[in-house]
């Protein structure tokens, strides 16, 4: 079975297993695809409940769609949760992430950021007009939960 | 070169310095409403300047020169710290509104912030307005001022606290 660097997901031999990763030389525990596959639907888990908890305090949240980094760095805990959040009560200024830290007091135990557009600018990042950062692809949208009525 | 993280750990130190003062001068009902109003506007800018410089690298050289992100950020970041805690959602949403607002007037109280020339008010520099009439900002009534001891002001309040705090750990 595979394992890779818990921290920059690259692939790590068995025998280096509890040892720092050859690559980055982080000590984080390899990883094996299974514990790929229950990180990554933890941090679904999280964007869902982070995206269920903005749409209940923002009635003007339209549509909120995951944001991809890559295959490789949506598997490490430290990748934050990237959000497009489209709101029709904010005004157009262009792609602008904003980084918010973990807070596992609170249940939310990824780094998240969150890219907040209007309507008419998420149009543009579909048709390409506008660019997301750092490669970052549409990813998953995220509905807004029944009983979490806007407006 | 410093990094965005790096900037944005200045950034919030030096946005918790600035709203540590604005708390000292409240708390004590001290000093002109508009100094104590310009140290919250500028924690307030240093926050979102903080925010924008750890989520892209490239954003520490853009938001040197500009004041007016208050406006367009802050509400989110509220947003983003009202997740975090136990709000009943009526009162999540009435904060999100009234920050909305907050932020909107914290962001005209920046001298360079003047909305097309409707907003000449400022905790700075005295202005003229339509009628030819100065006005000096220690005798101006500014609306952040009445916002902020509202309930939901002073949970905004707390809110930005702990953005700041998150930021500078």
């Amino acid at each position: 079975m595979p394992t890779t660097c818990g921290y920059c997901n690259r692939l790590v031999p068995p025998h280096r297993a509890g040892f720092p990763c050859p690559q980055c030389g982080r000590t984080e525990p390899v990883m094996t695809a299974e514990d790929r596959a229950v990180l990554a639907e933890e941090r679904t888990r999280a964007a869902n409940d982070l995206a269920r908890r903005h749409y209940e305090t923002e009635t003007g949240l339209t549509r909120i769609i995951r944001l991809n980094g890559g295959a490789e760095a949506e598997v490490t805990a430290l990748e934050p949760i990237k959000l497009l959040e489209v709101n029709e009560n904010t005004f157009a200024s262009g792609v602008q992430p904003l980084h918010f830290g973990p807070a596992p007091a609170s249940g939310v135990m990824f780094p998240s950021v969150i890219v907040e557009v209007t309507p008419d600018e998420f149009d543009r990042i579909r048709s390409h007009d506008l660019r997301l950062p750092r490669g970052w692809t549409l990813g998953d949208e995220i509905p807004r939960p029944a009983g979490v009525g806007g407006g | 070169m410093a990094d965005g993280a790096e900037w944005s750990r200045g950034y919030a130190r030096q946005a918790s310095a600035d709203f540590a003062m604005y708390q000292m001068l409240e708390d004590a009902s001290t000093g002109e409403v508009c100094h104590r109003l310009q140290f919250l506007q500028m924690a307030c800018e240093k926050l979102v300047k903080a925010t924008l410089c750890r989520a892209d690298e490239g954003a520490a050289g853009a938001v040197q020169s500009s004041h007016a992100y208050v406006k367009r950020h802050l509400p989110t970041i509220l947003r983003a710290e009202v997740a975090l805690v136990n709000l009943p959602r009526a009162k999540a949403r009435e904060v999100q509104q009234r920050g909305k607002h907050l932020a909107e007037e914290i962001d005209v109280l920046a001298p360079a912030v003047k909305r097309g020339g409707q907003r000449p008010d400022n905790c700075e520099y005295p202005w003229e307005d339509g009628n030819g009439t100065l006005h000096v900002p220690r005798d101006w009534s500014f609306i952040p001022a009445q916002l902020v001891v509202l309930p939901a002001g002073r949970t905004i309040l707390r809110l930005i606290r702990s953005a700041i705090d998150r930021l500078v750990v």
